[in-house]
């Protein structure tokens, strides 16, 4: 069973990586908007009023303290951080959103691991929305990218 | 002390040469082991409450004990789900095994049960193998447990797909923010969408589930981004060396399955366990009732005296609400077009405002791309344009207040009323007396108050109404409904959710010949609703109704009808809801029911209250008043 699941999952990953390898390096999954929704249930009504009564949730045997990166672009200007390119990766969005506003936890989160001190992390905020044009520089951004621009804006 | 260790790396080496001198040295290790097995014996460790604990034992009907875990995997001897014994002296044999694979060693796969025999037992770490366990220690030091912190996100205001909530338990290393904290989570494994499958499944234990481990932004992300549902953390009175047993214990359940009962064996009640483990003293999951729902796990917690006062955590929909409550009507119109790419990001610039509403504009219009991307309103592609150009626009005006967006937190799960209810009381009914009981054993209904739980939002299970007259002598069921479920999501500019019913059960209604008769129903409805000017819930529902009983012209009818109904939360101890309603039995039957009903809850403490509800109706021009009151108690 092991074998066939095994089998299964590898031409997963060769097919998977055959129409990635199609796409010519847009990182499927590295970028905006793409780790938003993960297989939700569909949402008919009748499905709610059932899952309503029953308290269910759905749920997998993920035990991973990591979901990996290694399926993108890795970022070239930083000594690898896997817990920050995940973190990057999976909180592209709101990261955007808080570098344009200055403010909020993704952000704070974010200039913690970057190692920032406390003491200059106002500072440094006000840099990374100052410089939101230079971090985000194109809506095909990949997670390399922005941390690598984090790390040229930081520099500068 | 070295030398075992010489040994046995002597031992690995000389394995794949001459196994013998292994197996000879391996004697002393033999008699070591036997010792410490007849040490557990003798101080008879497998009745202690941390053995019971970590092997999820239970007591039988019949007084034996039995594991709420199935898999096999979980268990070292053949009998161990039945025999805590036999299970404890296999578990301190395998610590003995010989070599494994990386991770697979007794030691691997049981840290919490070896980190509990070494502290009885006094056992020599140098003398056990030495196990190779890469990927639970780069866990353990990646997670880095200090703290621990009990997580609820409440009921789905939009789609009630999970409105009892749910629980789940973060694990918090020493990073000031907790986004990077990981989350144990217990959940069934259940991929069916046929609902009525996953319902059946759901109840009858044939869904498996998990303890399962990850970053706790996606969670975040899930719950609030995705569900917009509100989170509630609690953070436990554990300590360091508590919250790594806690750990430990979870790490154990890793890839193991549990049967998952629904209403009882749930996501709930299954983190009591680890609650247990960390701290064995305490009883949790002895203390359960017969559902257990989210909000008792956190009652069982809060009796129990481990929680601290909850951090409230808005979903991005409590986000979006009041952001746009500090603009006006012009303001939240012109978002709302940005959102939807009616209107160029740069039109804000010009836009009649001070600084601060540009921002909040914009910030709303950000939240609100974000959630068309969610509900598949719009491509990806699309998004990630539309989306950076609003944030490009938004970094050029500064931070702004944070003050601004703070959102005031609604009375926590732990200030609710308990889910079942108990009342007792007296009506008169077209001009008789009778003593009223109810039984509402579980969850919550429109009336009861709104603190704790979700507003507009009513599930009651096996809701019964006993009434006894003098003249009959005798009690008569006025009413049970089995299921009654009533979802009322209010829509405005930005949300526009569709309201639901759904109801089945016995009730007593008045017959075209004007005699009261037990019927069977089957009633659900759906419709709209909107927020009253006075901060309550307002909504109108097209329904169908389906009786069957005795006293009808066929011995099922059908019938068309429309409802409205209005809830207002006047204060904190005063809610009324109000309600009319039209039914038109044609088929099956000749009978035209009209309704109005007035009801209203005083709260006379968390657990208590009273209710007084009046009622007219008129059935095919029988008019029928009534009017009840009932002292009620939440237990």
């Amino acid at each position: 069973m092991k074998k066939v699941l095994m089998a299964f999952a590898l031409t997963l990953l060769i097919t998977g990586s055959a129409f990635a390898a199609g796409q010519a390096h847009t990182n499927v999954g590295c970028g905006l908007g793409t780790l938003l929704f993960e297989n939700k249930a569909d949402n008919s009504i009748i499905l709610q009023a059932l899952q309503a009564t029953t308290n269910g949730t759905s749920g997998n045997q993920t035990f991973g303290i990591s979901s990996g990166t290694s399926e993108c672009q890795q970022p070239s200007k930083i000594v690898q951080n896997e817990k920050l390119n995940q973190f990057v990766r999976a909180n592209m969005d709101n990261l955007a959103k808080d570098i344009a506003m200055g403010k909020g936890e993704t952000l704070d989160t974010f200039v913690e691991m970057m190692g920032v001190a406390p003491t200059e992390s106002e500072a440094y905020k006000a840099k990374l929305q100052a410089s939101f044009n230079k971090i985000f520089t194109s809506d095909k951004i990949v997670m390399a990218e922005v941390i690598d621009n984090v790390v040229t804006v930081t520099n500068n | 002390m070295t030398m075992p260790f010489l040994r046995r790396a002597l031992c690995t080496l000389l394995l794949f040469i001459l196994p013998l001198p292994c197996l000879a040295a391996s004697a002393e290790d033999a008699a070591y082991r036997d010792q410490l097995v007849k040490e557990a014996q003798a101080k008879r460790l497998w009745e202690q409450r941390p053995w019971q604990i970590l092997l999820h034992y239970k007591k039988t009907m019949t007084g034996g004990t039995v594991s709420r875990i199935s898999d096999p995997n979980f268990f070292l001897s053949p009998a161990g789900r039945i025999d805590p014994e036999a299970e404890l002296s296999a578990t301190i044999s395998a610590f003995f095994g010989p070599q494994a694979a990386d991770g697979e060693h007794a030691i691997c796969r049981f840290p919490a049960r070896l980190a509990w025999l070494k502290e009885e037992l006094g056992i020599d770490p140098a003398r056990l193998p030495a196990a190779v366990c890469s990927e639970q220690q780069e866990q353990i030091r990646t997670i880095d447990a200090r703290s621990a912190v009990l997580v609820f996100p409440v009921g789905h205001i939009n789609s009630p797909a999970s409105m009892f909530g749910h629980t789940l338990i973060r694990i918090d290393g020493s990073s000031k923010s907790n986004l990077i904290s990981y989350a144990v989570n217990y959940a069934a494994d259940a991929t069916d969408t046929n609902g009525f499958l996953y319902a059946f499944k759901g109840l009858s234990g044939l869904y498996k589930g998990y303890y399962s481990l990850m970053p706790y932004y996606q969670k975040v992300k899930e719950y609030s981004d995705l569900e917009h549902r509100d989170m509630w953390e609690y953070r436990l009175k554990l300590s360091k060396e508590e919250v790594e047993r806690m750990l430990l214990h979870a790490l154990e359940l890793q890839r193991i399955a549990s049967d998952y009962y629904f209403l009882d064996e749930n996501c709930s009640f299954n983190l009591l366990f680890l609650i247990e483990a960390a701290r064995p003293t305490l009883h949790l999951s002895d203390r359960t009732g017969l559902f257990v729902l989210p909000t008792n796990t956190i009652d069982i917690a809060r009796q129990s005296g481990i929680l601290e006062d909850a951090t409230y955590r808005p979903s991005q929909g409590a986000r979006i609400v009041k952001i746009a409550s500090l603009l006006n009507d012009e303001q939240q119109q012109a978002a709302l077009e940005l959102a939807q790419g009616k209107r160029e990001p740069k039109t804000v610039e010009a836009a009649a405002g001070t600084e601060q509403e540009k921002r909040e504009m914009l910030d709303l219009v950000a939240e609100m791309v974000q959630l068309r991307l969610a509900r598949k309103d719009l491509e990806q592609d699309a998004y990630s344009k539309l989306y950076l150009k609003i944030l490009a626009q938004r970094s050029a005006l500064g931070k702004g207040s944070e003050e601004a967006y703070a959102i005031d937190p609604p009375a926590p799960p732990d200030a609710g009323h308990h889910t079942g209810k108990l009342g007792l009381g007296g009506g008169v009914r077209r001009g008789d007396w009778y003593a009223l009981l109810q039984l509402q054993p579980e969850f919550h209904s429109l009336l009861d108050p709104d603190q704790g739980y979700l507003k507009g939002a009513q599930i009651k299970f096996f809701d019964t109404l006993l009434d006894y007259a003098p003249e009959t002598g005798r009690p008569r069921l006025r009413s049970l409904h089995l299921l009654d479920i009533l979802s009322t999501a209010p829509r405005d500019r930005f949300f526009k959710p569709y309201s639901w019913k759904v109801a089945a059960g016995w009730d007593t209604e008045v017959m075209e010949d004007g005699r009261d008769s037990l019927i069977f129903r089957l009633n659900s409805g759906g419709g709209l609703a909107r927020r009253s000017p006075f901060g309550g819930i307002m909504h109108a529902f097209a329904e169908v109704d389906v009786n069957a009983g005795k006293h009808l012209r066929g011995t099922v009818a059908a019938a068309p009808g429309l409802s409205l109904g209005v809830q207002e939360q006047v204060r904190d101890w005063w809610k009324i809801y109000l309600e009319g309603s039209a039914f038109f039995y044609l088929l099956g039957d000749d009978r035209i029911s009209l309704k109005a009903t007035l009801a209203q809850n005083f709260r006379l403490a968390q657990h208590q209250g009273v209710s007084l509800t009046l009622s007219y109706g008129d059935v095919s021009g029988h008019s029928i008043t009534e009017a009840t009151l009932l002292y009620n108690c939440y237990f």
